[in-house]
């Protein structure tokens, strides 16, 4: 990797460093400049990880989501680009603090437990030509990103509610927003981009298997986690109507739900073998 | 209950909700299983556990009896179920939303008050008039000195679910018929061949006079030796006729009437002479990354890959992808150590370290297909589709419903406002405020009218 794809990589992680602090100071202290400035360097830090998503398409001179190092690259995008499209939507900047770090954490592992060549563009196996592979990631990134955001939503809400449960009228706990406020949010997240977006996601991936190996389905681990959490989110939805499955069962659950999106992710790399074993590294 | 009859028993079983949580979350769990035991290996990857495991058919899980009824019940229950809702939603997409009033307007989560000059006829003429432009259906009533209106806005959203199930089943349905309809074979072929499909054992049932050609297949390659794509081109015969002729690489397959050919590996025969030093030979046909022994020696001949434009300074990357100076590296092992690499030009015998000879008698190149016929793919994606649709519907378009009561208070008019989106509530609460020109209340700010 030259010098400035690693320039740009390291200056995305640290500006996902400082806005995570400044949104995690943000909620200790509640000064509303540290949310701003937390919100800025966010969209600063989306700004460097587009840059350096885009330096790797005109280096490698395809679309920069075939290898675990373009994907985290990608998911991270994924999450901060979500979070900032829905902070102006729904003004929760509390949520930032619960969000940022996911983006930040991934990177971090980038940083600490990939070497150098696995991060390096390399030149495409047959099977990766394919747009369908694009549609395939761009979703699941989008996807992902909303997961993360439900996630982090869906913590703040088990907080909320042990805070009123406790009676504190100070501290963080007091200051975040309404469990019901907290827990529409997430159920929008989920049923609005996520759930749509993976469904999507998985079908673009069997489209692009047909095409390269003439199956649309084979139970690789990979294809069979993704459908576990499009099963999960599913549950989830129903529960929410027939159940009344609100507050903390649905936060609960998508808690869940984000244990699943990354143990797609990371977990079905490291601990199960399949189709997808050629993105490992 | 006791009078019930075993169907509505059944009925009312196949179409609760529960029985449908209860199902995908057993059926996640079971996918999960399916993932942690390695699938269909052979017996000896699961030790000791082999018999009990096969027993329950955890070495193939996905195809099992017991995870194929669970897929049965499933798509039942999503049937009944869409069958069970559809009067229900008929109606409701049908029929205007009823009037409520003023004092029953109160008890919903999203509402308002607000008062308005002029008369009680006019006021509900501009906010009838109003809601219309924003795109609800709009109905309008008296209740003595009152005016009722009642209005709803997306309601093919209120479809949503039901086709999405029905995509669903859809989906099931092709998925089935892909496990129990589809046939698949692989053949290599060199240039030249040909190979009738019915030749084909795995392709049970195809027609004898269909054969597949190769009349071409190259490996391109990239400037850094590393393989871009494979290209066969194939002609379709049939009864000797030449049908179509195209050429497919990976991600581009060939369709001939429900057949699909991909290029899914490759590969070369090389027919390859040794002669020992004491004269005595041996001829064998290898494939790149395979060896031989030589005869009366301790040595073996590697082949190790074929290069199409051989050029010593870049060996072992090939010049160009054409066959200007085509040649096979070799190395040769005495045991497990390299004692001598070479590049053996077709037809011309080397001579190795010891006196023996290696002689590369021909390559050539296969092209690996994979040939498949499966009635199950377009039905899976009809599914798909409608399942998006649905999907499209229930999310995006959130069925809501809003309502006004108006009554007269001297020369004004006092109105009690009230709306319902409960797929949408956050986002609805703006419109609301927008249709009824009234303002969030400041003090409720935190929950925001939500229930
Ligand atoms: C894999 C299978 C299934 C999928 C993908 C699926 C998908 C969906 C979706 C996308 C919705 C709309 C959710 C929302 O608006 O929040 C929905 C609603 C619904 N589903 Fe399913 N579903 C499945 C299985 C089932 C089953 C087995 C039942 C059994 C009875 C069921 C009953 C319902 C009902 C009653 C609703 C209506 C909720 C409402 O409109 O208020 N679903 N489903």
């Amino acid at each position: 990797m030259g010098w400035s794809e690693n320039l740009l990589f390291y200056l995305t992680f640290a500006l996902y460093g400082i806005a995570s602090l400044l949104y995690v100071s943000y909620l200790a202290l509640r000064k509303p400049y540290l949310a701003q400035s937390g919100y800025w360097i966010t969209v600063a830090a989306v700004t460097t990880n587009t840059a350096a998503l885009v330096l790797r398409y005109l280096i490698a001179g395809y679309l920069p989501l075939t290898n675990g190092y373009e994907f985290l690259l990608a998911f991270s995008w994924g999450i901060a680009a979500t979070y900032l499209i829905a902070e102006r939507y729904y003004r929760i900047p509390l949520a930032g603090a619960f969000v940022v770090p996911v983006a930040w954490l991934i990177l971090a592992y980038v940083a600490m437990l990939m070497d150098p060549v696995s991060r390096a563009s390399r030149p495409l196996m047959p099977a990766l030509q394919s747009n369908w592979l694009t549609y395939h990631v761009i979703t699941a990134m989008v996807a992902y990103g909303a997961f993360a955001f439900s996630f982090g939503v869906g913590v703040m809400y088990l907080w909320k509610k042990s805070a009123i449960k406790s009676g504190r009228t100070t501290g963080i706990g007091a200051h975040l927003p309404s469990p019901e406020r907290l827990d529409e949010i997430g159920y929008r997240l989920i049923a609005a981009v996520g759930f749509p977006l993976l469904t999507l996601c998985i079908i673009t991936g069997a489209i692009w298997a047909e095409f390269a190996w003439g199956r649309y389905w084979a139970w690789d681990p990979k294809e069979t986690w993704s459908a576990i959490t499009w099963l999960i989110y599913a549950a989830y939805l129903h529960a929410r109507h027939t159940f009344g499955w609100r507050g903390n069962r649905a936060a609960w659950m998508a808690i869940i739900g984000f244990m699943a999106v990354l143990f797609t992710f990371f977990g079905v790399n490291y601990f199960l073998t399949g189709l997808h074993a050629y993105a490992k590294s | 209950m006791s009078n019930q009859t075993w169907t509505d028993r059944a009925w009312n079983f196949f179409s609760s909700m529960k029985l449908g949580l209860i199902l995908l979350l057993v059926i996640a769990v079971a996918a999960i299983a399916g993932t942690v035991i390695p699938q269909n290996q052979p017996p000896q990857a699961y030790g000791s556990s082999y018999e009990l495991y096969d027993a329950l058919g955890l070495t193939d899980m996905y195809h099992t009896w017991w995870f194929l009824v669970l897929l049965a019940l499933l798509s039942m229950n999503l049937l009944v179920c869409s069958v069970h809702r559809f009067g229900a939603l008929q109606r409701q997409f049908s029929a205007l939303p009823a009037a409520k009033k003023a004092e029953d307007l109160r008890s919903l989560a999203t509402k308002a008050t607000s008062v308005q000059p002029g008369s009680v006829d006019a006021v509900a003429a501009t906010i009838a008039t109003r809601w219309q432009q924003a795109g609800y259906r709009v109905q309008r009533q008296s209740d003595g000195e009152t005016q009722l209106i009642a209005a709803d806005k997306g309601r093919w959203g209120i479809w949503g679910s039901l086709i999405t199930h029905l995509g669903m089943l859809v989906l099931l349905a092709g998925a089935v018929v892909s496990t129990y309809m589809s046939t698949e074979d692989q053949a290599p072929l060199e240039v030249g061949q040909q190979v009738a499909l019915s030749e084909l054992g795995g392709l049970l049932g195809a027609p004898s006079n269909v054969a597949i050609q190769v009349k071409d297949f190259k490996t391109i390659y990239r400037e850094d030796g590393t393989i871009q794509d494979w290209l066969s081109t194939l002609t379709v015969l049939k009864d000797g006729q030449e049908q179509l002729t195209q050429t497919i690489e990976v991600n581009q397959p060939l369709y001939y009437e429900g057949y699909k050919f991909y290029q899914a590996f490759y590969g070369a025969n090389m027919v390859t002479h040794v002669t020992g030093p004491n004269g005595e030979s041996r001829d064998v046909r290898l494939e790149e990354g395979e060896a031989v022994q030589v005869p009366g020696t301790k040595l073996a001949v590697m082949l190790y890959r074929y290069v199409p434009d051989f050029d010593p300074a870049i060996a072992p990357q090939t010049k160009s992808n054409e066959p200007n100076n085509p040649r096979v590296i070799y190395v040769v092992y005495e045991g497990m150590k390299q004692i001598d690499v070479g590049a053996a030009q077709i037809g011309v015998p080397e001579t190795l370290p010891g006196g023996a000879t290696l002689g590369i008698v021909s390559h050539r190149p296969y092209t690996g297909l994979l040939i498949r016929q499966d009635p199950g793919v377009n039905i899976v994606w009809l599914g798909c589709a409608i399942l998006l649709v649905g999907m499209g519907l229930s999310f995006y378009l959130p069925y809501r419903r809003i309502w006004a009561a108006i009554e007269p208070k001297g020369a004004q008019a006092t109105i009690a406002w009230a709306g319902i989106s409960p797929k949408n509530k956050v986002a609805f609460v703006d419109e609301f405020h927008r249709l009824t020109e009234t303002k969030p209340d400041v003090a409720k700010e935190n929950d925001d009218g939500l229930e």
